[in-house]
């Protein structure tokens, strides 16, 4: 068989049913990763419960420490639920209604942002308050593991992003949206269990 | 002095209110124990039903 041949050869058509049960690489691939970023906050969260549990004098946080805002955050936890239901529908809508479903997309992108910044909002007034990485245990889990997971927002935002201008600009690459959005909705998923364990 | 050392140790296995000295454990108290079993469990059982869901899903898909 020469070279030439191999290139000329028409591909393997999979008969209808199965190739709409193939998984995309990117999709699989962004599965595999969520999958160890869910060991790895699993490790984070178990060092932190243990930690809680094994203070002294069962106080926490500790004495002296501020108390983090919980129920701003609850708003805030409320913004990222809405961002994934938004993405949500996009994608039901993309492949009937798409410049609806990209005003949805749009809307999901505007409340991860929103999250990002009330975060952000909420690290200044407890940095004024004294609460830092060195100040105590709870400081530092509290910036380790929320910080993580702001920069697992930030990401999955610009990644959203990116994805959006790309469908906006006629690019739209199912396998892409559908592994960003596996992303999204991990970020959106992890969150209540953090605020669950680390704020309440 | 050996045979009594070693005699000690064997002693101490059988106090196990003794191993709550251990200094990784910080407080030795049954709420620390408790929270150590749960946190070895969910760490075992985690990527066992990762792993698992993931092949799950893929023998659902099969064609």
């Amino acid at each position: 068989m020469s070279s030439q041949s191999i290139f000329t050869e028409p591909r393997i058509a999979l008969p209808a049913e199965n190739s709409a049960k193939r998984v995309p690489n990117s999709v699989l691939g962004m599965i595999i990763f969520v999958a160890t970023e869910i060991m790895f906050f699993a490790a984070l969260m178990s060092a932190h419960t243990i930690a809680k549990a094994t203070v002294l004098g069962g106080v926490w946080p500790p004495p002296g420490q501020p108390r983090l805002p919980v129920e701003r955050t609850a708003i805030n936890t409320a913004i990222l639920l809405l961002s994934g239901i938004l993405l949500w529908i996009g994608n039901r809508r993309m492949s009937t209604k798409r410049e609806s479903a990209l005003r949805y997309v749009a809307a999901a992108i505007l409340c991860g942002i929103a999250f990002v910044s009330l975060q952000g909002v909420e690290w200044v007034a407890l940095l004024r308050e004294g609460l830092t990485m060195t100040s105590s245990n709870h400081g530092a889990f509290f910036y380790l593991i929320v910080g993580t997971h702001a920069l697992h927002a930030i990401v999955a935002i610009v990644a959203l992003t990116w994805v959006y201008l790309r469908m906006r600009g006629g690019k739209f690459v199912p396998s892409t949206f559908t592994a960003t959005q596996v992303f999204w909705y991990f970020v959106v998923v992890l969150w209540p269990v953090i605020y669950l364990r680390v704020y309440l | 002095m050996r045979i009594r050392t070693f005699a000690a140790a064997v002693a101490l296995t059988l106090i196990p209110a003794a191993g709550w000295s251990c200094p990784a454990c910080m407080v030795g108290d049954s709420k620390t124990a408790s929270t150590y079993l749960g946190m070895t469990l969910i760490m075992s059982a985690l990527p066992l039903l990762l792993i698992g869901g993931l092949g799950y899903w893929f023998w659902r898909r099969q064609p």
